[in-house]
């Protein structure tokens, strides 16, 4: 029956679809209430059965199924089978043409040709057909066929269904212009009941003052307006008294409610009260709602057996269009011979340069973008504003007359601030901001030239660059503080010198005077009047012995310092500074021209000091041409250097105290000899020219190695007490660390002073070393040379000494360590001597 | 109590005084307390019209923070009754005099309350009364006098040795005084460098003497019948003396009867025990603490720390020795102690040398030390902080080096660069011993 009804379902489709102006012939007639004489209905030779039975509602239900599934899914699928039919080509539009002829076929036979012509297409509908489970949606063909002619006279027969009761209900269409008759016949219709369902407005409040409170009319008579706009009065009320009277009497005052807005008692209704129950009971208020229905399957899981409707799919939602076809065609050979073109794309470039586009996206590379790590740089803040720039500032940071004058008079360019505080008392006050527009420019141009992208730098700690030095908390002791301030000289202190026992210190200075300190509770204990600048002191490093020479002038004093030490010491002493008079004394006195003819021109004699001089200590007396610029003791203490300003070979003397004798060592030098020292372990004469130690050895009578530093003017040399380095430092700042055995030119230079380098010095005891500069300063550094040769030694900058001040661009000039503890004594233009602990 | 928004305390007061017990009974106190608060509450407890300034001792160290932050610092609970030990605390020091010298002076040592002994660099001895007068010059060294000691009162008819100097000219001498005059009685030879420092011992029979040439030697008080043989470079001596002129030549040569070598820097200080006659403690510029047997002549002990030692002083009352060093500060050590741990404590606070130190005479607790910024210190070694700092009164004085420092009784001298004998008057029970009864 279900494949007969589909066929049946087809050939009327087809039918008025081709005979449509007969349709439209025929509809007025269908026109009426006579349903069952419907020929669209009564025609359809594909259910006999049921109009034999005659069975009216039957029909009606089914046209009722077909109406309600049959509205959507067909237009869908419909549309869909265009759409494929639109791709398709024109041998598939052939096969479709052919089949049109065919279209009063079987509707089976019709979709196995199709199944066997234009696989793709009807696949899907050829398997749905085969398996026999059709779904609701995919079967609705007819459905949508139906609705191209049929929908008014569906519209028609549902209106008259929802009259349940057999009872005929005419619409306006039925009256067509006659309105009059529709008035009539509509008064003949029943009320509308408003029931509980319905949406109607008649109860609508009487009084519409609206939800205001009631009290607001206590003092009227009247309680509001109703919709006419008359006065609502208040209705008449006893006292309470009556109230209480009337209550009692009123069998039905537990069901009575006040309605304020109305003044007046209602009386609630059993129902009303039953639904106020309800509602305080928290049920559904409506008595008649059954929560616990029995479920209805609307759209069941379980696919049905039997498709709803058997009706086949239409032919013509496999076959592509034709007309369709035609129209694709025509563009398609419009495209081929140029006819139409594509639309030149549409200029996008932006009104204006998105300066931060780039930023935002990170400007970084893609690969940062891809992983999501933007590095956004957000524009620059602009900077707070600050209580000068408020319209009332503080008073103090108001401007003076003369800062305003100065203000105006500067050049804008260089204003501190572009803008004079200015006090407006209150805000309204301010007038509008003429350089609004300027600023705005400004922060434009800020933001222009700022940095929109974050610039990658590799990561680099400054502090792994950096040599791994010892903390210098771990390399003490070393000096550090300031403890003692020797004050005393009224010139400057050039030089200092510490006995070997470590308790005298003395200085030499510009005021005339050796000054000799006891190094722990600086006192001055003796002061020696020398006459002319003492360039230089130097204690004998003999420890049996208590001599010192000091330069002053052109000439060197030899003076054991009365009652400082024993009586034994002091005889060994006066015997070694005297013992010379004695071997001389047959021959001159002036030099010692004995074994050598060349020294007999030595410009040297060794002289017996005045009495005065005596008494105070100074023992012999060596006059030179020329002023004496430097002492400096052989280990032994026997042997002594001096240096002369002069040029040539007689700058450098060597002295032997016990003899009174002097040599002249070289008979030519290059250059003007800066300093001389002897070597601390081995028989060797650093001599010092303005770029060059030399080093000689006096044995040999050779020059062993010239140290090159690579410096314009050489001040200082020392020597480390073991004898394989020596430090140079200069008056260009720097300071130079040789290790003889590796090379002549620096292991090492350093330059951390500001100003020239004066001293340098070696503490003979502790891995230390210090330099002495014309900044004021004294730099304490750990030397530590090893033991290990292979071991280079290490050098660590421990402490800047700050105390000495600056006179005439000259600093610390001498420098000195304490020959027992780790303290170093410096003395300088200032005419302090300083001793730091 | 009445203000519940504060925190409190319970806290048992206790004192060692008789005189200043109160109930043992804990009360409660409010923790914002300090020092003067509590003071305040124990002089109400005793019921003093004239209130009596009090420290508190907490676990052995003063109190200088309120109570509240000593329970934090400390990390103790609130809930525990809190023991707190009061003191009468010390007055601060007042300079009551100042005695002008023409040099600096170098060492200060009291003879008795009215009679101060100063050793000058002029290498004169000058003996003060307190009445500010100058009793006596002594004149005999020939360089700056380094050392000075006191023996005794000088009071008797018989001639006895009252003071003794010992002087950068390598002797020291013996001062007699008979009758009101003094007068040279020898001069001990032997030292081969200046003699730093001199002590003599509790029973005023021997002295000692600390010298640069590294040695310590030990001589007898008593002034010999005729010159002994100092035994060094006899040969030298006559000529020496010669040419020396002062009135130590011409006095009797004393003799050293004991030498004790072992430091190996000049000995800047010496102390005789206060409880055994034969211990000696010295420092030196080796940076060690050593201890003597001066009968049997043998080092017993030595301490090393890392800065020169400058000063000594043994207190007999907490047996400790107490040091004052080149690295500014002052250390406590502990004698009898033979493991490293031997430094008790270092208190630092001063900003130059501590060339001398001095124990209060009756105290446990209590020290005095001067230093080359011109400020004596007191401390209690039960605080870390000093007590007092005094500074000279005389604003000429101020940041003059202090070289000398003698704590006698209630009085506390320094002396220095600037030549003047400062002279403070330091009060409070516990500085004059009274704590100890």
């Amino acid at each position: 029956m279900a494949a007969k009804r589909r066929g049946g379902a087809a050939k009327r489709s087809a039918a008025a679809r081709d005979a449509p102006a007969e349709r439209d012939d025929e509809f007025p007639a269908s026109r009426g209430i006579d349903v069952p004489s419907d020929p669209e209905l009564t025609g359809d030779g594909g259910d006999p059965e049921d109009l034999e039975d005659g069975d009216f509602d039957a029909v009606l239900r089914r046209m009722a199924e077909d109406q309600g599934f049959g509205s959507d899914g067909s237009a869908s699928f419909a549309e869909g089978g265009a759409e494929e039919s639109d791709i398709h080509s024109s041998d598939v539009d052939g096969a479709s043409s052919d089949e049109d002829g065919d279209e009063e076929a079987d509707g089976e036979a019709d979709s196995e040709d199709a199944e066997e012509e234009d696989g793709p297409l009807l696949e899907r509908a050829a398997s749905r057909s085969t398996d026999g489970q059709r779904t609701a949606v995919s079967d609705d063909e007819d459905g949508g066929d139906k609705e191209d002619g049929g929908d008014k006279e569906d519209g028609a027969a549902e209106g008259k269904l929802l009259d349940g009761e057999g009872m005929e209900r005419l619409t306006i269409n039925d009256f067509g212009r006659d309105i009059a008759g529709w008035k009539a016949y509509r008064k003949t219709l029943p009320q509308i009941e408003p029931g509980y369902a319905s949406d109607s407005s008649t109860e609508e409040p009487a009084n519409t003052i609206g939800n205001v409170p009631i009290e607001w009319y206590a003092d009227y008579p009247h309680i509001g307006y109703d919709i006419d706009g008359k006065r609502i009065m208040r209705p008449a009320t006893g006292d309470e008294l009556d109230k209480f009277l009337a209550n009692m009497d009123d069998p039905d005052v537990f069901r009575t409610a006040r309605d304020e807005a109305n003044q007046q008692d209602v009386k609630l209704s059993a129902e009303e009260i039953d639904i106020i129950r309800r509602i305080q009971g928290g049920i559904v208020p409506d008595a008649e709602f059954n929560p616990y229905e029995d479920t209805v399957e609307w759209f069941t899981s379980q696919t049905m057996q039997v498709p709803l409707s058997r009706a086949q799919p239409h032919k013509r939602g496999f076959i592509p269009s034709k007309w369709e076809h035609s129209r694709v065609m025509k563009i398609v050979r419009a495209i081929r011979q140029g006819r139409i073109t594509r639309a030149a794309p549409r200029d996008a470039a932006p009104q204006y340069y998105d300066l931060w586009a780039d930023a935002e996206r990170g400007g970084g590379d893609d690969a940062d973008v891809a992983a999501g790590r933007r590095q956004r740089l957000a524009a620059p803040k602009l900077a707070l504003p600050t209580h000068e720039e408020s319209y009332h500032p503080p008073p103090e940071y108001l401007p003076t007359e003369e800062e305003k004058r100065k203000w105006l008079e500067d050049d804008p360019d260089h204003r501190k601030r572009s803008f004079l505080p200015q006090d407006f008392g209150s805000l309204r006050a301010v007038p509008g901001y003429e350089r609004f527009v300027q600023e705005r420019f400004q922060r434009c141009l800020d933001l222009y030239l700022a940095p929109r992208a974050q610039k990658k730098t590799t990561q680099l700690d400054p502090e792994e660059l950096m040599p791994k030095l010892p903390d210098p908390r771990d390399l003490r002791p070393f000096p550090a503080t300031e403890a003692l301030a020797y004050l005393g000289h009224t010139g400057r202190v050039r030089s200092i010198s510490v006995d070997p026992t470590g308790l005298w210190l003395l200085s030499g200075s510009d005021d005339h005077t050796v000054r000799l300190w006891e190094v722990v509770t600086g006192r001055c204990a003796r002061v020696w009047d020398l006459k002319e600048t003492v360039y230089r002191v130097a204690w004998c490093p003999r420890a049996d012995v208590c001599v010192f020479a000091a330069a002053a002038g052109s000439r060197v004093v030899l003076v054991t310092p009365p009652g400082l030490c024993d009586d034994q010491r002091q005889l060994v002493s006066d015997e070694l500074v005297r013992a010379g008079f004695g071997a001389n004394e047959g021959g001159n006195n002036n030099n010692n021209g004995d074994d050598d003819d060349d020294d007999a021109s030595l410009p040297v004699s060794w002289d017996m000091p005045t009495s005065a001089e005596k008494a105070a200590g100074v023992q012999v007396s060596i006059a030179m041409r020329h002023a004496v610029k430097s002492v400096t003791w052989h280990r032994r203490g026997d042997y002594m250097a001096t240096l002369t300003a002069e040029e040539g070979g007689g700058a450098v003397l060597v002295h032997q105290v016990s003899k009174h004798k002097s040599q002249r060592p070289f008979r030519r030098l290059k250059g003007a000899v800066q300093h001389v020292r002897f070597h601390p372990t081995k028989p060797w004469f650093l001599v010092t020219t303005q770029r060059y130690v030399r080093i000689y050895n006096l044995m040999q009578q050779a020059l062993v190695k010239t140290l090159q530093p690579g410096v314009k003017w050489i001040s200082s040399v020392d020597v480390h007490p073991q004898g394989d380095n020596v430090i140079v430092g200069s008056y260009d700042k720097k300071l130079s660390w040789f290790d003889l055995d590796l090379s002549v030119k620096p292991y090492r230079s350093i330059r951390y002073h500001r100003q020239a380098i004066r001293q340098v010095q070696f503490s003979r005891r502790f891995p230390l070393f210090a330099t002495a500069s014309d900044d004021g300063t004294i730099q304490v550094y750990h030397g530590m040379v090893y033991q290990d040769l292979n071991q280079n030694p290490l050098i660590v900058p421990l402490k800047i000494l700050r105390g000495h001040e600056i006179r005439n661009s000259l600093g610390v000039l001498d420098c000195v360590f304490h020959p027992v503890q780790p303290w170093l004594l410096s003395s300088g233009a200032d005419g302090t001597i300083r001793l730091w602990t | 109590m009445e203000s519940s928004g504060e925190a409190q305390v319970q806290v048992r007061l206790v004192a060692k005084q008789k005189k200043y017990e109160v109930p043992d009974a804990p009360i409660v106190v409010p923790q914002q307390l300090q020092r003067y608060g509590l003071s305040e509450i124990v002089n109400h407890l005793l019921g003093h019209e004239r209130p009596v300034p009090f420290d508190f001792l907490v676990g052995g160290q003063f109190l200088r923070e309120s109570i509240a932050q000593y329970l934090r610092r400390q990390s103790l609970s609130a809930e525990n009754i809190l023991t707190l030990e009061y003191v009468e605390s010390m007055l601060p020091p007042t300079e009551i005099a100042s005695f002008s010298h023409d040099d600096w002076i170098s060492s200060v040592a009291a003879a008795s309350a009215d009679r101060f002994v100063v050793g000058s660099f002029d290498g004169v001895v000058r003996v003060w009364s307190s009445q500010s007068e100058c009793e006596a010059e002594l004149r005999g060294h020939a360089a700056a006098v380094k050392g000075v000691a006191a023996a005794g009162d000088a009071g008797s008819r018989k001639t006895r040795v009252a003071a003794v100097s010992g002087s950068q000219d390598r002797t020291a001498i013996g001062w007699g005084v008979k009758g009101g005059k003094w007068r040279a009685l020898y001069a001990a030879r032997g030292h081969t460098d200046s003699v730093e420092a001199v002590a003599v011992n509790p029973g005023g029979t021997h002295f000692v003497t600390a010298s640069a040439d590294a040695t310590i030697r030990f001589w007898t008080l008593a002034a010999p019948r005729e010159s002994e043989d100092a035994g060094d470079g006899g040969a030298a001596q006559p000529a020496a003396k010669k040419r020396r002129a002062g009135g130590a030549a011409d006095v009797v040569t004393k003799a050293a009867i004991g030498t004790l070598s072992g430091h190996v820097g000049p000995v800047t200080s010496v102390r005789f025990s206060a409880d055994d006659e034969t211990q000696v403690f010295s420092g030196g510029w080796d940076h060690t603490v050593r201890t003597w047997d001066v009968a049997a002549g043998v080092n017993v002990a030595t301490s090393l720390c890392d800065a020169v030692v400058l000063g000594v002083d043994y207190s007999a009352h907490s047996r400790l020795v107490a040091t004052g060093h080149a690295d500014r500060a002052v250390r406590l050590w502990d004698p009898r102690a033979s493991d490293g741990a031997v430094v008790k404590l270092r208190l630092t606070g001063h900003a130059g040398f501590v060339p001398a130190v001095s124990w209060a005479p009756g105290s446990a607790h209590m020290l005095a030390s001067a230093s080359h910024d011109g400020s004596i210190k007191v401390w209690d070694v039960r605080s870390r902080t000093p007590l007092y700092t005094v500074h000279a009164a005389a604003a000429a004085d101020r940041g003059k080096k202090l070289l000398a420092l003698d704590w006698h009784r209630a009085l506390l001298l320094a002396g220095g660069e600037s030549g003047s004998l400062r002279i403070h008057s330091v009060g409070g029970q516990d500085a004059a011993g009274a704590d100890l009864v």
